[in-house]
Formats: C-alpha cells, sequence, structure tokens
C-alpha cells in the first residue's frame, strides 16, 4: 500500500455515491417548498400554538422506571464501553484495508446517531464511553470539578463537530485509519479532561456527539415531561421549542447544515477542477476545502442570524436574542437534508460496517453469525425511490422548519410585525432547501 | 426486440498520463448496470487506478505500456474513476439501472 492520501474516497468509505436526483423530482420538491411556505405564512394560525411547557400523551409508568431503573443505566453504560473496546480492538489490531472503524466513525456515530436520537431519545448520553469513565472515577472519590463556564455554551462542541466533518470533508486523508484514530484519541481525552475539570456539564456543551444527539432528539415524538420527569409522547413542535439556547447554538446547526451542503458540493466537477487548477499539494488542497468548508457554515450563520433580526418593532437587545429564539427551527432543515443526503450511507455502509465488525481483525470470526452476510443495496439498485424520499425528506424537513419558523414569530415578534417579521427568515429557509435540492440534483 | 443482433454497448475511456499531467480529469460519463467498461491507459509513470464502485476496485498502471482494464459495475451510482499516486480523478461515471 502506498502512503499518499487518495483525495475523493468519499466520506472515507470508499465505493460509489448516490445518483443525482432528476430534474423533474428537483423541480416538483421546490414548487411544493415554495407554495407550502407561502400558504403558511398567509393562511396559518395567528395565534401561537406550540409551547414546550404543554403536556404529552403520558406512556404506562413502568416506561419511565424501566429507563429511568440503575441497572438498565449501567446496562447501557456497559454496552457502550464494550462496544467502544470492540471497535478499540480493531483500530489497534485491524488491518487498514476495510478496516470497518471508518464505518462506524463516519456512518454510525454520525448519521446513525440522528436517527437513533430522532427515533427514541437523546441515546449518547445513556452509552457515551467517556461518560461512563468519568461516573466511574466520580464513584472513586474524585471531586465534582469547578463547573462549567456559562460564557462558553455551545462552543466547545461546535469546535468538535467541525473538527468531524474536516476530517470527513476538507482533511487530506480522510480515509487514513491512523487520522481516525488521532481524531478520537483527541476526542477522548478532551472530553475526558473538560468533565474533570469542570464538571458532568462538560459532556452536554462540549462532547460533540452528546449536543448533536441532543439537537437531533428535539425533533423526537418521545420526551420526559418538563414537571413530572415521566416519558411521553407528544408533539414534536412543542419538543423542538426545548432546545437550549446558548451561545453557539445557531452555528452548531450550521455547521450540520452547512456541512452537508459542502459534501454534495465538493463532489462538483466544476469544484473538483476548480481545486486542482489552483491547489497542487495534498495540503494547499485540503486548505482549500477547508476554506469552502467554513465559508458553508459561515452562509448559513450569516443568512439565519441577518434573517430573524429582519423585524420591525423590536428594540435592539431583542433583535439580538431573536436568531437564538428562533433557532429550534433550523432543525427539521437540518434533519430532512441530513436524511436526505446520507440514507443510503446509513442504510447501506451501516451493513457493511456492521459485517465488517463481525470480523474486525480478518481472522474469519464470525460474531453473532454476521460474518457471511451480504449488504442488501436497496436504495442503491432503486435510485428512483431513493431520489423520492430524499426529495420528501427535504421538502418534509422545509415545511416542519417553516411551521415551527412561523409559530415562534407569533410568540416572539410584535403584533404588526408578525407577517412582515417572518418574510426575510421563511426566504432564507427557501434558500436553503432550493440549494440543497439543486446540490442533490447535482448542479 | 430490434436490436437482437447489435454487439452490447460499452464504455471506453482512454487515459493519457504524460509529465504529469492527465487527460482527461473529471469527465462525466454515462454508463448502465453490467455493461463492460474499458479503460485503456498509457502512462509515463507508475501509479494505481482506483475504481471507487460497490465494491471498490483497483488496478496496477506500469509505466510505457499500453494497458487496458475492463470492469463492470452491478450497484448503480456515482463512480469516481481515479488515479492514486496522481491524486486525480479521470472521471465520474453515472452508473444507471
Amino acid at each position: 500500500m502506498s502512503d499518499r492520501p487518495a483525495a475523493v474516497l468519499a466520506h472515507g468509505l470508499g465505493g460509489s455515491t448516490d445518483l443525482p436526483i432528476p430534474y423533474a423530482y428537483a423541480l416538483i420538491g421546490a414548487a411544493w417548498a415554495l407554495t407550502f411556505t407561502f400558504a403558511v405564512v398567509a393562511f396559518a394560525w395567528k395565534k401561537p400554538r406550540f409551547d414546550p411547557g404543554k403536556d404529552g400523551r403520558a406512556l404506562p409508568q413502568w416506561v419511565t422506571s424501566v429507563v429511568d431503573a440503575t441497572a438498565v443505566r449501567w446496562a447501557l453504560a456497559l454496552a457502550g464501553l464494550l462496544f467502544a473496546g470492540w471497535v478499540a480492538m480493531a483500530a489497534m489490531f485491524g488491518k487498514p484495508e476495510n478496516n470497518p472503524v471508518a464505518g462506524v466513525f463516519y456512518v454510525l456515530m454520525w448519521i446513525g446517531l440522528v436517527a437513533a436520537s430522532l427515533a427514541i431519545g437523546p441515546i449518547w448520553r445513556a452509552v457515551s464511553p467517556v461518560r461512563s469513565v468519568y461516573r466511574l472515577l466520580r464513584m472513586a472519590r474524585m471531586p465534582a470539578g469547578l463547573g462549567y463556564p456559562r460564557r462558553l455554551g455551545y462552543w466547545p462542541a461546535v469546535f468538535g463537530l467541525f473538527a468531524f466533518v474536516w476530517l470527513e470533508l476538507a482533511s487530506p486523508d480522510p480515509g487514513s485509519l491512523g487520522a481516525i484514530k488521532l481524531w478520537l484519541c483527541a476526542y477522548i481525552v478532551i472530553t475526558l479532561t473538560g468533565a474533570i475539570v469542570c464538571g458532568d456539564r462538560w459532556f452536554g456543551r462540549a462532547d460533540p456527539f452528546e449536543a448533536y444527539s441532543v439537537v437531533a432528539s428535539r425533533f423526537s415524538l418521545f420526551r420526559r415531561n418538563p414537571n413530572s420527569g415521566r416519558i411521553e409522547i407528544g408533539n414534536p413542535f412543542d419538543h423542538l421549542l426545548s432546545l437550549p439556547v446558548r451561545p453557539g447554538t445557531v452555528t452548531m446547526l450550521a455547521v450540520l447544515l452547512g456541512s452537508t451542503a459542502f459534501d454534495s458540493f465538493s463532489a462538483s466537477p466544476d469544484w473538483r477542477n476548480f481545486v486542482d487548477h489552483y491547489a497542487h499539494s495534498v495540503a494547499a488542497q485540503s486548505a482549500m476545502r477547508t476554506v469552502g468548508l467554513l465559508v458553508f457554515g459561515a452562509v448559513v450563520v450569516t443568512t439565519f442570524s441577518l434573517a430573524a433580526r429582519a423585524t420591525g418593532g423590536v428594540d435592539r437587545a431583542t433583535k439580538r436574542k431573536l436568531p437564538g429564539l428562533m433557532a429550534h427551527s433550523l432543525i427539521p432543515i437540518v434533519l430532512g437534508y441530513m436524511f436526505a443526503h446520507y440514507l443510503s450511507y446509513l442504510v447501506e455502509r451501516g451493513q457493511q460496517t456492521i459485517i465488517g465488525l463481525a470480523d474486525p481483525l480478518g481472522h474469519g470470526w464470525n460474531l453473532l453469525g454476521l460474518g457471511g452476510a451480504q449488504v442488501n443495496y436497496v436504495l442503491s439498485l432503486h435510485p428512483s425511490v431513493l431520489a423520492t424520499i430524499k426529495v420528501c425528506c427535504v421538502v418534509g424537513g422545509h415545511v416542519a422548519g417553516v411551521i415551527a419558523a412561523h409559530d415562534r414569530a407569533l410568540r416572539v415578534l410584535p403584533s404588526g410585525y408578525q407577517l412582515t417579521g417572518q418574510l426575510a427568515t421563511m426566504l432564507v429557509m427557501v434558500g436553503y432547501t432550493f440549494t440543497g435540492l439543486y446540490l442533490l440534483f447535482g448542479g | 426486440m430490434q436490436n437482437q443482433q447489435a454487439p452490447p454497448n460499452r464504455l471506453n475511456i482512454e487515459v493519457t498520463i504524460k509529465g504529469g499531467n492527465v487527460d482527461p480529469t473529471n469527465a462525466q460519463l454515462q454508463a448502465k448496470v453490467k455493461e463492460p467498461i474499458v479503460v485503456r491507459v498509457t502512462s509515463d509513470v507508475a501509479d494505481e487506478l482506483h475504481v471507487h464502485s460497490t465494491p471498490d476496485h483497483t488496478f496496477k498502471i506500469e509505466p510505457n505500456k499500453a494497458m487496458q482494464f475492463q470492469f463492470s459495475i452491478d450497484v448503480p451510482g456515482n463512480v469516481d474513476i481515479e488515479l492514486h499516486q496522481l491524486n486525480k480523478v479521470v472521471a465520474t461515471v453515472s452508473v444507471q439501472p
């Protein structure tokens, strides 16, 4: 094997990428997104309906008891630690070719974590191996730490998430096992040290995976009643409003949306020709992709913040708060676009990764009888079904984002400015969705 | 059923590597699943041709020798054909079902 990096190993996993969606699909999706947006602004309810404090339909008490049982918590933590140990073994002793660690990292811990969090709630908190180690240290009478500086907000998680997407989309060799190992070691050291110094708040604010998992879980049907703590099924739009607004919240969502868009964009021949033309070394190419990634994130932050502030009738201090107050409406857009973009990865590369984990060292092991299993390329083999799902994800996410933003505008904007004040936000959301569909169509 | 006698379609890609320059780069091509794809390479350096299909293919390129590689692709998708050492994408083939 040579040590030269492979520039275009898609997400460090090799293999083919999705076919572009047909032009007509993109056009129909865009038309629906536009129509629906203006229908919401013009005809939807005029009094705010969603409320994070609203009670949902409580599930039987035993559900909460089981989820909160100490034994269940320890079992989940232990499962997380065992899985981490298994992956660490694959990372240290497995072969660099076809190693399942890249799949665990880029598929299971990225889009897989989003899918699980959206389905059942912030799962990373329960299985995070670093959190479990911290819990064990605390049991061994380690002191609680100095407390988390409030001003930092979500910024450490923003940097962590950026570091992740940088490795995946802009680093010289995303597929290199050494780079992934180094990233994971740095992640473990930073997360654990931060928690020892600042206490367990550090996990929720600084662990990129936990922050990400919490963000995705805010659009879940399941949640905890804020008063009784009981697990219930509720309207996800009520749940969205419980996203904590802290310094860095908008930027965190922008990193997620911008990086997914950059991923599509960087596969286009125009961008590749541009990079080939101006950057002649691997480092220069990586630097150019880094700039591209930063620009995509910055465009999302700037457009969203300016649009959220573009209203009359409020003073300057309130205006400054508006982007944070509207930030939750980006969650469905981020989720819709991520699923549109990474669904086939989750389904197909996910299978490949799990099959790979049955025999991580290439010794012919057959854990759980998975060793001989074949990947079912069900989505790739039916591109028109996949294209339909993608457009539905993008448009569905857009519609949900618009509904959430409309309702929030009714609550936070003064009367007389509620309609005009949300127009800019709606237009920016239409812009994101059109860009997303255009990128999926392949430009 | 009119085309029964016609030879099966195939995609031919001619690649020239000379003095560090690759022709073509970032080309956009179309193919069908299971259709033979033939890559002919003339190169003055050794390299590796990576075909990022599912599953991946790798071919060794030897210098100063006309070489021909043939493969077909079973799973639809966008397949990058890449020169590993030179770090260039020769072409992206849209493999349709």
